[in-house]
């Protein structure tokens, strides 16, 4: 649940974010170009400085290029020191089965790799942009982050989401209203096995719901052969246009969909949690 | 077993709706049968989209079964005879 600070309780957040980040030493930040990563990168540079600061992109078919684009752009807006590492979760058969522990077995391998890299790399600390607003859910990528010694600063100094929207507002971060940009995978239904493929029909169909006018949080869920839209539930009333509803049905189904189908309660975060949540397993990473 | 449910469904939702939504055919989709979709004509969507309606349809879904309610975008559903309604198969 996202908790709302005060003003004040906010700032003495702010300043517990630059004591553990000044604590750390030099920061390696795992930098997905998302709202709480880019302002993690943001502040470690602010405290540490561009010799001890780096913000790592993880580069992999789950990673949408929009989201590439940002974590690039951003992170040469304001000359954070910046790399890309190619990770191989794609090559992890666990990963690639898509069942309740995808998100571990992802997290593992860039967690590791990270890791493993810091100290050649000369940074003391690894760290995720984890928030105090996640301690509430349970996430297995949380579990691979804590067993291979990453830091969560932002939860740790207590800022939550809201908190972290108000601070990249008030720093000119273009990320501050951004909406939450889980990776592609979590879009296919558990048991759909994650492929290249089915990650670019995913990235292509919200693509096409964008240029289509949508906007906000919006998602093409991967159902193996129908794809299964959810929409802002704000802006279902635009889709009671019979030809803009056939017009994006074709569309998707010209990447590869047998059906196109809208969801009548439109987004819902984690709405693919239900099956696990139903079969008594964890839940994933929401989505 | 969702071919039933889809049925079940399908009865359920025209005795719920009104006439201006026309037929409503329910099939399950997804490796599950977890998607309860709403096969309609173009005529239903105002209907359907109504929030008190799309929020009754998702409950009497989940009732049934399901966990996701949707909608077709073929809109190429039954024409406007009520006796047409009935369940289909899954792509399960």
């Amino acid at each position: 649940m996202e908790q709302i600070s005060s003003q004040g309780e906010r700032e003495a957040a702010h300043r517990r974010l630059g004591d553990v980040l000044s604590a750390c030493g030099s920061l390696l930040v795992a930098y997905s170009g998302g709202v709480d990563s880019v302002f993690l990168a943001f502040e470690a540079l602010r405290v540490l400085g561009p010799a001890r600061t780096l913000a790592v992109t993880g580069l992999s078919p789950s990673v949408a290029g929009r989201q590439h684009a940002t974590a690039r752009r951003v992170a040469r807006e304001f000359g954070i020191p910046w790399r890309e590492l190619a990770t191989r979760e794609m090559e992890d058969p666990r990963y690639v089965a898509n069942g309740s522990e995808r998100c571990y077995h992802c997290k593992s391998e860039l967690y590791g790799r990270l890791a493993d890299l810091a100290p050649r790399w000369g940074y003391t600390t690894v760290a995720d942009g984890a928030n105090a607003d996640d301690v509430s859910d349970y996430r297995p990528g949380a579990r691979a982050a804590r067993e291979r010694g990453i830091r969560s600063p932002l939860q740790e100094a207590g800022l939550g989401k809201e908190d972290i929207r108000a601070l990249s507002r008030g720093a000119g971060l273009p990320t501050w209203d951004a909406p939450a940009s889980p990776c592609l995978a979590s879009r296919l239904s558990y048991g759909i096995e994650v492929t290249p493929t089915r990650l670019r029909q995913v990235e292509e169909g919200e693509r096409v719901l964008r240029a289509r006018g949508e906007e906000g949080d919006l998602r093409v869920r991967h159902h193996g052969g129908t794809a299964r839209i959810e929409v802002d539930p704000g802006r279902l009333g635009a889709w009671t246009d019979p030809d803009r509803c056939r017009r994006i049905g074709r569309e998707l189904r010209e990447l590869g969909f047998e059906r196109v189908v809208l969801d009548l309660e439109g987004y819902r975060r984690g709405s693919l949690n239900l099956a696990v949540l139903a079969g008594g397993a964890s839940p994933d990473e929401a989505s | 077993m969702s071919a039933a449910r889809a049925t079940s469904l399908a009865s359920d939702l025209q005795r719920r709706l009104d006439a201006s939504a026309g037929p409503v055919r329910v099939e399950a989709a997804g490796r599950d049968g977890e998607v309860a979709v709403l096969v309609v004509g173009p005529g239903a969507l105002a209907v359907l989209l109504r929030p008190d309606v799309r929020r009754e349809v998702a409950e009497r879904a989940r009732a049934a079964g399901f966990r996701h309610a949707a909608v077709d975008l073929e809109l190429d559903g039954p024409p406007a005879d009520p006796a047409s309604v009935r369940g289909g198969e899954g792509d399960a």
